[in-house]
Formats: structure tokens, C-alpha cells, sequence
């Protein structure tokens, strides 16, 4: 069975890393992109399973990206999660009107990004014991 | 007014009362003038009745007397006839008989004459009176007939004769008492009609004896009627004075509501019933554009509140006012939309309070409200900073989080490379979060003015050679050269650490921005506002629709670029916070592509001696326990060229104060031992040190500790060096004590009025309510300015200002005079003193009065040279 492919787009470097390596060790197959435009680009390119999305980056948010790729014919269908520090509930109500999937909170417990990603797609948890089992 | 009215048609009825009342009298007066005078007459009557009753019973005597002399003289006859025949003694008798023939004549002469002047006789009293002359003269010829018959001696004769004498005597007598009867008759007639005339004047007494009861009555009613009167008209008096004072007290309550909304900061306006307007506040009409004429009639919800905020109509059934008017509940409403007459909106909150009647009647409502647009905007500022906080926290927080939770779930054991990796992520991001927690809490703490400058003078040179130091070991690094131009600018008047936080920040950034073997220059110069710093790079420039919003909180250029460079997105803003402290502006020139100069400029350490030269020499004893403050201030103050004396406590000030003799005294309010107040009331209590002027210094502010002594300030911990300064001259300047406004009125309403509008801005006002007691007031003490009313009593406005003229310390006093009417331009001249300001009482609203007087107030202020040159 081919691992889901998730695309991750944020402009933290550091955070990209640590998610992907998080989402690596949850078995999904991951690729990164430090902007929106780049994202889509990839988005495009790549055909990703799933897109997990940051909202505050410099030139074109997590909206604006949102919007792009549900107005790209190659990429409307792929169902995009915001992963986002912004959780004031002022925020969480503008996010939550854009057509995401779900909104994810930074920071996030390792251990359960896999879980919720899974969850909110109607993925079949494939480790549910966690992310590494013995 | 109307009231007034009403009292004076009171009073008209109530005359009107009384003349009825007088009328009524008078006539009383008259009939009773008519009894007595017809008494009066009658009594006259009756008098003259007596009179002739007098006369009459007179006559009736003679009558009677006469009348029994005639009987008498026809028995004498009789008896001289008989007495002849029994002595014998003719010639004696003839003698006697002649005696009596002599007097008959007389006698009847005499009743004749009675009876015909007796009142009343009737015919018979005559015809009577002529049967017994008759029967007298048979009597005398009998008598004469008898004494001849016995002289002759004729007997028979004699007898005979006698017989006719006996029958004459007793036909005399019979006619006699005939005419003693009817004279009885008439007699008893007079005294019957008498009687019937004395009892009709009994009757008049009695009726004028009622008579007389009536008018008393009557004048005990009209003299009631009367004191009545007189008292309902002290009544009314005393009414009109009541109604006088409660319209006087009415009015200042109006003027004091009137200056209450039309000072108030919020709108507020009177609905009706019908929701429309019955009044209108200027701050209100300013607000929504409209003024009362134009709403007049109108409903206020059609107006204003037609519409929500999304455009929709806003039905006025469903407005909050309707509520309130038909239910008589108060509403408050903290989100809504008004619309001014321009047609732009607003948004407000707002309170209804119905208006009820003593009944609980609705009567309308009173409508207040805020315009929240700003508040508003503030809370939106406030919500993005703190979510743009929020956000920029947990973003390293969630490589930290996320770092540690894969540690934490094995990946050591896994993949020790990957999990050195996430290790050096979590470490690097929490350096990251301790830079950005101190910078937020530095930002805020500079932004609330929370941190005390300790400005000294300092070298320029100094301070960017010492930035420059701390800076190298980066540029180094970096490979990047900076170049520090020779300084020649003179001193400045800064905090140095806080001075050099900036330049060392300044060139971090042009470090982090520049690329290798670039140059970053520094100078210090002078300038147009002081000593301009400048940094400049050749770095990539900033784009130009950036160099605004690169101050701002979290606004990088490139967010992820400069993150890389381990920024917070707040060295910009706490840069320029600090340099705003220090009175000067950071400013930013770049090229794209050609590298960026931050410059601020900072003032000369010289300007500031300049300002300081007023308070030269000024002696100072400042008083806290904080060693700190102590040094802080000392340098402070000495640098602004007072005499400084630091004492660490109540007790230490009270041992130097009486040596060092200060001008002013700075003094802490919570120290150990001693704290402030007790410090401050042992000065006072002293005559020696009770005129110093005390500026407290305190954490807490003026409206949390109220002072129980006159204050020449206060200053609240952290202190700013230009309060600081400000407030010690203002000490210094004013001897320490509130300006004093002496107002001169006779009017005590007027005078209560203003003076309560200077007691709420903190302004002393005496009160004197003619000239002779301003006199009185101002050779005790000079007031600040004088309010003087013209029309004083006892001495008037000009005789005050002659007056003022001959003391040598009072002729500049500035001076406010107002009147009923335009003073003459003789009169003004007459009227000048120090500074003179003319008022017309109706033309000038209380509010505008105090503004003159704060206005005049600050000539006070000025240097004493000004304002006698002012004068």
C-alpha cells in the first residue's frame, strides 16, 4: 500500500523540518515548500495527497494560497489543513470559512499530528498505537 | 415669570375684595351718621317740647293760682257779706268789699290773659272765662247790694242779697273748677303727647344704639378684612421672596445642568413620548451633525438610527428606545450604529433612561452616548497585537514542542543524527523566545513610560565607539567592516545605556543585512535638531512601500530572512521608542539594492544648561529612602544647576531643613520610620519651614493618596525628566501654593456658582460681597486676579480699583471686570489696573468666564518680569 503524500508549506524552516520528520514517522511520504507560491508549484507538480498549510507567511499567506489552489483546476480537489499559530478565536472563525478540511494548532504534539491529520481526511489509522511502535 | 403672573392676579382679586369690603362699610358709616344726626334732631325736638312744657306748666300754675284767687276773692266776698251781718260792722266790710271790687277786675284780667295764651283753649275755657266775669260782677253787685240793704238796715233785703251772693259764689266756684278741669284736660293731653314723644326718642336710641352695634360689627368685619388683607399681602411678600429664591436656586441648578451637558464629553439628548427630541447637547450635535433646530419635531430614531451597520433598515418598532419609552426601562446598548446627517455612521454605545413621573408615568426618556469608533479601533489594535504576539510566541514553540515531543517518543535511539538536529532546533528556538519575551517586555516598559532615563551628559564619540566595541565580534563574523568617522559633535543630554541599545541595534541589523566584505559607516554630527547619529550599509536597500511599517511591531521585510537572522521583529520599535523618549525621531533612507541609513538625532547637553539657567542656584532638599532615586535625582537636578541636598528619610530632613533652607522640597511618601505626610505636617506644624513648598514624589498618583496639605505638586514614580524640571519651576515660581482668585460679587448665588466651576479645576477663590470687604480681604493678601463686579455695594468697582491704585503690591493685580452693560471707554480707562479684561454679564456663559480666567491665570505663571511687562 503507497504512502499518503503530504505536501507542508510553511516559511519556518525549522518548523518544516521538525513536521516533516514528524509526519515521516507517522508513514506518510512528505514534501516541503517554504512559500505559497512554491507550494502550489509543487502542489501542481507533485499531485500531493493532502496539503498541510501555514497562514502567516510573508508575500502570499495561507489564504491567499488556499484560494490560488482552489481556483487551480489540477489542485481543487486536494483537501488543504491549516497548521497555524494563529488560534485566537477571531482567527479561528476567518479560517474556519475558507474551505480548509481542518484547523490544526501550533505548537502540536508529535505524537498526535499523524492521528488528527488522519482523522480529519477519514484516513484508516495505520499506527495507532503511536508513531513509533515497538 | 408666569408664576409671578399668577401672584399678581391673586393680588388683584384681593383688592377687589377689600373695596367691597369698604364699600360696604361706608354705608354702614352713612346710615349710622343719618341715626345719630335724626337723634340728634330729635332730641332737640324734645328739648324745645320741654322748654315749652316749662312755659306751660307755668302758665297752668298762674292759671291754677289765679283761678284759686278767684274762688278765694268770691268766698272773701261771701264771707265780707256774712262777717256784716254778724259784727254788725258795715264800714268795714264796705272797705273790705271795696278792697276786693278793686281787685276782681285784675284778677279776672289776669285768667283772661292765661286762658287766651294757654295752647289748646277751647271756647268753652273762654266762654267759661266770661261766665265767671259775669257771675264775679253779680257776686261784687250782690256783696254791694247786701252791705246796702244791712246799712239800710233792711234785713229782708240783706237776706235776699245773700242768697244771691250764696247762688254767685257757688255758680263762680262751680265755672272754676268747670275751668280747672278743662285746663287739667288740656294739661294731661301735653303730658300724653309728651310721653308718646319721649318714648319715640327711646326707640330712636335703641335703633340707633343697634345702629351704632352694626357699625362697630361692621368695622370689627372691615377691620378683620383689612388685617387680612394686610397679611396676604406680607404673605404674598414673603411668597414672592420664597419664589424669588427657589427661581434664583432654580436658575443655578439650570446653569449648573446647562454647563454640566454642555461640557459633557458625551452626547446626550431628551427624547418625547413620540421619540422626539426635546433637547440636544452641543457634544451630541457635534456628533451627529445635526443641530436641535433641524431635528425639531422629527423623530430621533428616523434621523440617526434608520439603519444597521450592514445597511439594512432599522425598523423603529425594534429600536431599543421604544422599548424604553413604552416599558420604562432603562437600556443599555454597547454595539450600535448612528448615522450622521452627512450620511457616514458611527458606531456608539449607548444608555435610555426613561424619564418617570412621581405617578410612574412614562414622560420620556434620556438618551446617552458614546462614539466608539476609536475604542473600537484601539480594541482591533489591541486584539491584532496580541494574536501578532500570540503568533510570533508559538512559533518557536512549535519547533521546540515539536523537536522535543520526537525526542521524547524514541527518535534517539531511531536516528541519533536526526535527533542532534532536533535538539539544535530546540535550543536555537529557545534563544529565540527568551530574545523575543525581553524584547516585548523592554517595548512595553518604554511604551508606558515605565522606565526612569537617567540622562547625563555624554561624549557622542563615546557612545558610538563603545556600540561599535559590542558590535565588532558580529561584524567579524560576518565579514563585514565598520567604518567610524571622526566625531567632533559636542555633548549630549542622554541615557547612555539606553543609547547605545540602539546603535549596537541599529548596526545589528545592517550586519544581518549587509552582504561579506560590505562596509557599514557610522557618524555623529551636528544638525538642525541637535546631534544627528547616522548608520548606514550597503546592504539590499529596503523596498520604499516598506519603510514606513519597519517600525511597526513583527514587521520584517521578509519575515523568514530575518528570522533566519535571528531577529524579533521589535528591534526597530524599541529603537525608536527610545529615541522618542529623548525628544528626537528615528528615520530611515534606503535604495533597494544600494544599501539603507538610520539616522536619529538627539539634543545638545548645551541646550539643556540654557533651559536650566531660571532654576539656577535653587535650593533643593530631596528626601526618599531609595538610594537610587536619591543618586537619579541628584544628578538630575544638579545638571539642571539646583543646589541638591539628599536626606534618606522624614526624620533627616526635619535635622537639615532648618540649615540647608530650601527652596523646595522633594519629598517620598512611604519611607520607613517617617513617611512623608508626617514629615510634611512637622514642616508645617513649624513656622519657620511652614512655607516651603513641597512637591511629593510618589508610586502611587495624586488621585490614589489625597494629599491632606496644599501641594505645589506631585510627581509620579517613574519620574520624566522634563515633569521633574516643570513641575520644581512651577513650585519655584508660584511660592508653593495654588493661584488665589478673589471674586467680588454681591450676587451670592452667581458668586457660589463660578466659584465651585474654580474649585473643580483645583483653583483657590475667595468670595467678598462689597468693596468694602475686598479692601478689607486685599490689605490681608493679594490675590492672583480679581474678579470685580462693578455694581458692588458700599464701594463700588471703581472705588476698589482707586483704591488698588494707591497699594504699591496690588496695582498690577491682573484684573476681570464685569458688568450689567458696556463700560464707556472712560470708564475702561479709569477701570485698567494690571492685565484688565472687560465682560458683559448676559453676553458671557459660565464656562467661557472660567476659560478667561485659566487664560489670565496663565499670565501668572509666566517669570514675574513678563508679567510686569505685560502690565
Amino acid at each position: 500500500m503507497p504512502h499518503e503524500r503530504i505536501l507542508v508549506i510553511d516559511d519556518e524552516e525549522d518548523i518544516r523540518e521538525v513536521t516533516s520528520l514528524t509526519l515521516e514517522e507517522a508513514g506518510f511520504e512528505v514534501l516541503t515548500a517554504s512559500s505559497g507560491r512554491e507550494g502550489i508549484e509543487r502542489a501542481i507538480a507533485e499531485q500531493p495527497d493532502a496539503i498541510l498549510l501555514d497562514v502567516m507567511m510573508p508575500e502570499m499567506d495561507g489564504p491567499a494560497t488556499l484560494l490560488k489552489l482552489q481556483q487551480t483546476e489540477t489542485t481543487r480537489a486536494i483537501p488543504v489543513l491549516f497548521l497555524t499559530a494563529k488560534i485566537q478565536p477571531a482567527d479561528k472563525r476567518t479560517l474556519s470559512s475558507l474551505g480548509a478540511v481542518a484547523i490544526l494548532s501550533k505548537p502540536f504534539d508529535p505524537d498526535r499530528l499523524g492521528g488528527d491529520i488522519n482523522h480529519a481526511l477519514g484516513w484508516t489509522t495505520r499506527h495507532p498505537e503511536g508513531v513509533f511502535p515497538s | 415669570m408666569e408664576i409671578i403672573t399668577s401672584v399678581t392676579s391673586r393680588s388683584r382679586r384681593s383688592r377687589f375684595a377689600g373695596q367691597a369690603w369698604f364699600v360696604l362699610y361706608l354705608a354702614l358709616a352713612a346710615l349710622d351718621l343719618g341715626a345719630v344726626s335724626y337723634t340728634l334732631y330729635q332730641h332737640y325736638h324734645v328739648t324745645l317740647l320741654l322748654e315749652t312744657r316749662a312755659n306751660l306748666d307755668e302758665a297752668f300754675d298762674k292759671q291754677d293760682r289765679v283761678i284759686h284767687q278767684l274762688g278765694a276773692l268770691a268766698t272773701e266776698i261771701d264771707a265780707v257779706a256774712n262777717g256784716v251781718e254778724e259784727s254788725r260792722d258795715a264800714p268795714t266790710s264796705r272797705t273790705k268789699l271795696n278792697a276786693m271790687k278793686g281787685e276782681v277786675p285784675k284778677v279776672l284780667a289776669s285768667l283772661r290773659l292765661s286762658v287766651e295764651t294757654t295752647p289748646r283753649r277751647s271756647k268753652r275755657m273762654v266762654e267759661t272765662v266770661d261766665s265767671i266775669e259775669n257771675e264775679m260782677a253779680y257776686i261784687t253787685s250782690a256783696g254791694d247790694a247786701k252791705l246796702e240793704a244791712i246799712e239800710r238796715g233792711d234785713l229782708a233785703g240783706a237776706v235776699k242779697e245773700n242768697a244771691r251772693l250764696d247762688t254767685g259764689q257757688f255758680n263762680v266756684e262751680r265755672m272754676l273748677n268747670d275751668l280747672a278741669t278743662l285746663v287739667d284736660g288740656i294739661q294731661d293731653q301735653l303730658f300724653a303727647e309728651e310721653h308718646a314723644e319721649v318714648r319715640l326718642i327711646h326707640r330712636a336710641q335703641i335703633l340707633i344704639a343697634s345702629l351704632i352695634l352694626l357699625v362697630i360689627a361692621g368695622m370689627a368685619f372691615y377691620g378683620r378684612a383689612l388685617a387680612q388683607q394686610v397679611l396676604s399681602a406680607r404673605e404674598r411678600e414673603r411668597y414672592v421672596d420664597e419664589l424669588r429664591a427657589s427661581n434664583a436656586a432654580f436658575e443655578q441648578l439650570f446653569r449648573k445642568n446647562e454647563l454640566i451637558l454642555n461640557t459633557a464629553a458625551d452626547g446626550i439628548f431628551g427624547l418625547d413620548l413620540d421619540c422626539k427630541l426635546t433637547f440636544l447637547n452641543p457634544a451630541a450635535a457635534a456628533m451627529i451633525g445635526f443641530s436641535f433646530e433641524e431635528l425639531g419635531g422629527r423623530s430621533i430614531h428616523d434621523a440617526v438610527h434608520h439603519t444597521h451597520a450592514d445597511g439594512t433598515p432599522y425598523p423603529a418598532d425594534l429600536c431599543p428606545g421604544h422599548r424604553a419609552l413604552q416599558e420604562g426601562e432603562a437600556v443599555n446598548v454597547l454595539d450600535d450604529t448612528y448615522w450622521r446627517k452627512d450620511g457616514t455612521s458611527f458606531s456608539v454605545e449607548y444608555s435610555i433612561t426613561p424619564m418617570l413621573s412621581d405617578e410612574g408615568d412614562i414622560l420620556g426618556a434620556v438618551v446617552t452616548f458614546r462614539d466608539t469608533t476609536e475604542r473600537r479601533a484601539l480594541q482591533r489594535l489591541k486584539d491584532e497585537f496580541v494574536s501578532t504576539v500570540s503568533h510570533e510566541l508559538r512559533t518557536p514553540l512549535t519547533s521546540i514542542r515539536g523537536a522535543l515531543g520526537l525526542l521524547a517518543a524514541g527518535l534517539q535511539a531511531k536516528s541519533p543524527e536526526k535527533a542532534q538536529r532536533m535538539l539544535d532546533i530546540a535550543v536555537s528556538n529557545t534563544d529565540r523566545l527568551v530574545r523575543l519575551i525581553n524584547d516585548i517586555l523592554d517595548i512595553e516598559r518604554i511604551d508606558s513610560a515605565r522606565v526612569t532615563l537617567t540622562k547625563t551628559r555624554c561624549e557622542p564619540a563615546l557612545l558610538l565607539r563603545d556600540s561599535v566595541d559590542l558590535m565588532r565580534p558580529m561584524a567579524d563574523k560576518a565579514r563585514i567592516r565598520i567604518d567610524l568617522a571622526p566625531i567632533e559633535a559636542s555633548p549630549v543630554w542622554v541615557d547612555a545605556d539606553r543609547i547605545t541599545q540602539t546603535i549596537t541595534n541599529l548596526l545589528s541589523n545592517a550586519i544581518k543585512f549587509s552582504p561579506a566584505e560590505s562596509i557599514i559607516s557610522v557618524s555623529a554630527r551636528h544638525g538642525r535638531e541637535g546631534i544627528v547619529f547616522r548608520v548606514s550599509d550597503q546592504g539590499r536597500g529596503i523596498p520604499s512601500d516598506k519603510l514606513d511599517s519597519i517600525f511597526e511591531r513583527f514587521q520584517q521585510v521578509d519575515a523568514s530572512d530575518s528570522r533566519d537572522r535571528g531577529g524579533s521583529g521589535l528591534g526597530l520599535t524599541i529603537c525608536r521608542s527610545i529615541v522618542r523618549q529623548h525628544g528626537g525621531e528615528l528615520r530611515v533612507e534606503s535604495i533597494v539594492g544600494e544599501g539603507s541609513t538610520f539616522s536619529f538625532s538627539l539634543p545638545s547637553a548645551s541646550v539643556q544648561q540654557d533651559s536650566a539657567t531660571p532654576a539656577a542656584g535653587a535650593r533643593v532638599i530631596v528626601c526618599d529612602d531609595d538610594p537610587s532615586v536619591r543618586e537619579t535625582l541628584e544628578a538630575m537636578l544638579q545638571q539642571h544647576g539646583y543646589n541638591v541636598l539628599t536626606v534618606d528619610g522624614g526624620q533627616e530632613l526635619l535635622r537639615q531643613v532648618r540649615s540647608f533652607r530650601p527652596d523646595v522640597i522633594l519629598l517620598d511618601l512611604f519611607m520607613p520610620v517617617m513617611g512623608g505626610w508626617h514629615a510634611m505636617a512637622a514642616l508645617r506644624n513649624d513656622q519657620e519651614t511652614a512655607a516651603i513648598p513641597v512637591v511629593i514624589l510618589s508610586g502611587l498618583s495624586k488621585d490614589e493618596a489625597p494629599a491632606p496639605f496644599d501641594l505645589a505638586g506631585w510627581l509620579s514614580k517613574p519620574l520624566d525628566e522634563g515633569t521633574l524640571i516643570d513641575t520644581l519651576e512651577h513650585a519655584l515660581g508660584l511660592g508653593g501654593r495654588n493661584a488665589r482668585i478673589m471674586m467680588a460679587e454681591d450676587d451670592f448665588d452667581l458668586a457660589r456658582v463660578i466659584i465651585a466651576s474654580f474649585e473643580s479645576h483645583g483653583i483657590e477663590a475667595c468670595h467678598v460681597a462689597t468693596g468694602r470687604e475686598a479692601i478689607a480681604a486685599m490689605r490681608e493678601q493679594a490675590p492672583d486676579v480679581l474678579i470685580l463686579d462693578l455694581g458692588l455695594p458700599e464701594i463700588d468697582g471703581f472705588g476698589v480699583v482707586e483704591w488698588m491704585r494707591t497699594q504699591e503690591q496690588l496695582s498690577h493685580v491682573p484684573l476681570m471686570v464685569y458688568s450689567a452693560g458696556d463700560p464707556t471707554a472712560s470708564d475702561r480707562e479709569r477701570l485698567k489696573l494690571g492685565p484688565t479684561q472687560f465682560l458683559v454679564k448676559s453676553r458671557v456663559a459660565p464656562d467661557d468666564f472660567e476659560r478667561r480666567v485659566v487664560k489670565l491665570l496663565d499670565v501668572l505663571t509666566l517669570p514675574k518680569k513678563e508679567v510686569s511687562h505685560a502690565a
